[in-house]
């Protein structure tokens, strides 16, 4: 008998947790290795101090920074699309929340380890909470990613807990004992029960709002660090609104990026079909001509007034010793893979992969410009600044990339990357007729509508 | 403010600086020791080869307490196109330029600071390598042997000993004899007048000049004056450095300074440390700003007061919100477990 559609999802989406293969034990070495190098280096940095970068009294910010910025704007994309998603009511979202939600939770963690990973002394990180003074964009700065970081943790738990229970029961006497008893943790009981179901609803309803608030003002408070000195390149009043949208043009990109990847190793060609690469490519267009735009205007109202030391930064991005990278992230980061998206000829997934690589390198050039010219510029006529990253930021920079995915490894290892839960909703919805609420469906349900290739 | 004021203002300063007798006659090495002592003089050749020939460490030694008269003479014989400026670290004492035409320079001072301070070339020369490993020692008062003999002398490690003072070159024993003062020198009072005392400014620079004299009204000049500003930041008050200036004959250092603090008093201290035979002294002057236009950038005292008030409790009170707000979420999703309990 021919499986159902919920059946087939459940061990397509659980086949990873229950079987595992040679390649993903090379694969998580090779992570394992990539993140111990970063953590030889980050050793070597704490034993002869931030000497051996390439930062330097005048560029003190370098790649970490330029990660911390990065990884930051790629959380914001997740969760915030995710929510914004749900909100709107969009049913083909449902195969695609959990990693965008597992996007942001990673990549905060490395942008979290990020400033922690700049200080010299990271043992004086309590000062922070000891001396810090509100008034400090620093001191905002942390409290908005400790902020996010929960929030995108019960976010991601909460949506989590009914599969967390499909785990419990239907992984029993197959997998460890440890691991079933986290299963069963992580579940709290759950037995789809409508007064369980009101609560969760009633929770993730009042997150899927406050998250979004939550997550504007993280990447706007990373902004205003730079917006908020006065600085050639950074004393900007659009900086906020102009890094929210760089962040989700960059988040969007990564999402694409990883579902892509997703799709193959997992086989999830079924769920994650054309039609959600072509709504995120919309997204992308969207975004990254918004981002276009703010560039556009950062730059033009600079270049009218060639003030002193933006005219001199200008000039270094433009013309300088910057211009390669400039040039390079603005036609490969943004020209390119926009009109890819655009160009219906080229919206092909393979492409679009492609593009939101593009993307993603082109805004990690993009965050890096934005960091260091700025200080390698001078403030004063005699204060030249040179920089150029040594072998430990860049394994350092390395090991974050690598424990970003690292963390989806795990985690694919570990839960269904897509939720089941809400694919089953999705198809329960689809099923009832129209003004009849989701408690009264019938517990029979059919598969044959909701998310995925039925959406 | 045109750019040409500042240097009008100097200019005019410098003039007013001679005609109330302040006569550029006297620099850092002919200032007048305190007239009860007797300087002890140590005389350093400087050679082709190093210090009065000898490349390796060139090593003098006084007692605490002495005044002192370092005199460098330009020797060379094979590099004549050679110049130095003579610098003695830790007394932030120099020479004029020294070279063929000029070939003496001499530093005085009491050497009041126990230690070892090293003389050298502040030039890169061509045998700067060789000029950078002169050391002269203080020692502290009462460590030497009673004073045996009184006066002047020229000392060099291979010649004769100075009074009060020993030299050594590359591994030589000292040399025998020390001095001490009949009576302990004492360091020449100064003063530092300020000026302007007001200044109309939009925001424009204004050059503060100040003038150090010595007791008699005599101009010390090469004297480096610290200018700082009382503020106040964030309710933490505190100085702020301006700059340092050096006086030039005339006793005169003049310090362009930008106000760009808002305020209409400003108190601006200028001081002189020491150096050489002279004292430290310093004066604060409150300087007002009279006739700024209107800042734009001034809001309403009151209005930023209250947002100062109330913009750090409003913050903490959405931090509190949204963190309440986390803490009922979870205890939603706990209920998911109460709600099995129940059933």
């Amino acid at each position: 008998m021919a499986a159902t559609a919920e059946e087939r999802l459940q061990q397509r989406v659980l086949a990873p947790v229950t079987h595992t293969s040679r390649a993903w034990y090379l694969w998580l070495g090779f992570l394992v290795l990539l993140v111990g190098a970063g953590l030889f280096a980050y050793n070597a940095q704490l034993q002869g101090g931030l000497a051996v970068t390439g930062m330097r009294d005048t560029v003190i910010w370098g790649l970490y920074i330029s990660n911390f910025v990065f990884f930051s704007g790629v959380s914001m994309a997740g969760t915030f699309i995710s929510a914004i998603l749900r909100i709107t009511g969009a049913e083909w979202r449902r195969p695609l929340t959990r990693i965008a939600e597992l996007t942001t939770v990673s990549a905060l963690l490395m942008c979290a380890l990020m400033p922690l990973v700049d200080m010299g002394r990271p043992d004086r990180v309590l000062y922070l909470l000891r001396y810090g003074r509100l008034q400090s964009p620093i001191v905002w700065d942390i409290i908005a990613i400790t902020t996010y970081l929960t929030a995108s943790v019960i976010y991601l738990y909460l949506f989590l807990i009914p599969d967390a229970a499909l785990l419990r029961d239907g992984l029993k006497g197959k997998v460890s004992r440890l691991r079933h008893g986290l299963y069963a943790l992580l579940a709290l009981g759950w037995q789809g029960l409508p007064e369980q179901r009101r609560r969760i609803e009633r929770g993730a309803a009042i997150m899927m709002v406050l998250i979004i608030p939550i997550g504007v003002t993280v990447h706007s408070v990373v902004s205003w660090i730079f917006g908020m000195t006065y600085r050639s390149g950074w004393d900007s009043t659009i900086f906020a609104p102009y890094f929210a949208v760089g962040a989700l043009y960059s988040g969007v990109a990564m999402l694409i990026t990883l579902m892509f990847v997703l799709r193959r190793v997992c086989h999830l060609e079924e769920y994650l079909t054309e039609k959600h690469f072509r709504y995120l490519g919309y997204m992308l267009a969207a975004f990254g001509v918004l981002y276009l735009y703010f560039t556009f205007a950062e730059y033009l109202t600079v270049a009218y007034k060639l003030e002193g030391g933006e005219s001199l930064l200008l000039e270094e991005l433009l013309l300088g010793r910057y211009s390669l990278l400039v040039w390079s992230g603005f036609f490969g980061g943004q020209i390119l893979p926009i009109l890819v998206v655009l160009l219906p000829a080229t919206r092909t997934l393979p492409i679009l992969f492609v593009a939101s690589v593009l993307v993603n390198v082109g805004m990690y050039i993009k965050r890096y410009v934005i960091v260091v010219p700025s200080l390698a510029n001078p403030l004063m006529p005699y204060e030249w600044g040179v920089y150029t990253p040594t072998w430990v930021e860049l394994a350092v920079t390395g090991a974050s990339f690598g424990g970003f995915v690292l963390v989806f490894t795990l985690f694919t290892k570990l839960f269904p990357i897509i939720s089941v839960w809400e694919m089953r909703e999705g198809w329960e919805r689809a099923r009832q007729p129209a003004g009849a609420g989701l408690a009264a469906a019938p517990a029979a349900l059919s598969p044959d509508a909701g998310g995925g290739a039925h959406a | 403010m045109p750019s040409w004021r500042p240097w009008a203002a100097r200019c005019a300063a410098s003039m007013a600086a001679l005609l109330m007798g302040a006569v550029p006659v006297a620099v850092a090495h002919a200032a007048d020791p305190p007239a009860h002592v007797e300087a002890v003089k140590i005389r350093v050749d400087l050679t082709d080869g190093g210090f009065n020939g000898e490349p390796g460490d060139f090593v003098l030694e006084v007692e605490q307490g002495h005044v002192v008269e370092m005199t460098f003479v330009w020797a060379h014989v094979g590099y004549v196109e050679e110049e130095h400026i003579m610098l003695l670290e830790g007394y932030k004492l120099e020479t004029e330029k020294l070279n063929f035409q000029n070939r003496e320079g001499t530093i005085k001072f009491i050497a009041d600071k126990p230690g070892t301070f090293v003389f050298k070339c502040d030039l890169d020369c061509d045998v700067h390598d060789y000029l950078q490993r002169g050391y002269l020692k203080v020692k502290r008062a009462g460590s030497a042997p009673p004073p045996t003999q009184e006066g002047q002398g020229t000392g060099s490690p291979t010649g004769a000993a100075p009074s009060g003072a020993t030299a050594s070159g590359s591994g030589t024993a000292p040399s025998s004899g020390q001095a001490v003062p009949v009576a302990g020198p004492t360091l020449l009072p100064t003063k530092l007048s300020v000026s302007p005392s007001s200044w109309v400014t939009g925001g424009e620079p204004i050059t503060l000049m100040a003038v150090l004299t010595d007791a008699k009204g005599k101009p010390v000049p090469k004297a480096e004056v610290r200018f700082s500003l009382d503020t106040d930041f964030a309710g933490t008050k505190g100085q702020v450095a301006l700059g340092v200036a050096k006086t030039d004959g005339n006793g005169v250092a003049f310090l362009d300074y930008q106000p760009t603090l808002g305020a209409r008093r400003h108190a601006i201290a200028a001081s002189f440390e020491g150096q050489g035979l002279y004292d430290e002294s310093q004066q604060v002057i409150q300087v007002e700003e009279v006739g700024v236009p209107p800042s734009a950038y001034t809001m309403p005292p009151i209005g930023l007061a209250g947002f100062r008030h109330w913009a750090p409790r409003a913050l903490v009170l959405t931090i509190v919100v949204v963190w309440a707000t986390f803490g009922f979420i979870l205890y939603q999703a706990l209920g998911v477990r109460w709600a099995r309990a129940r059933r």
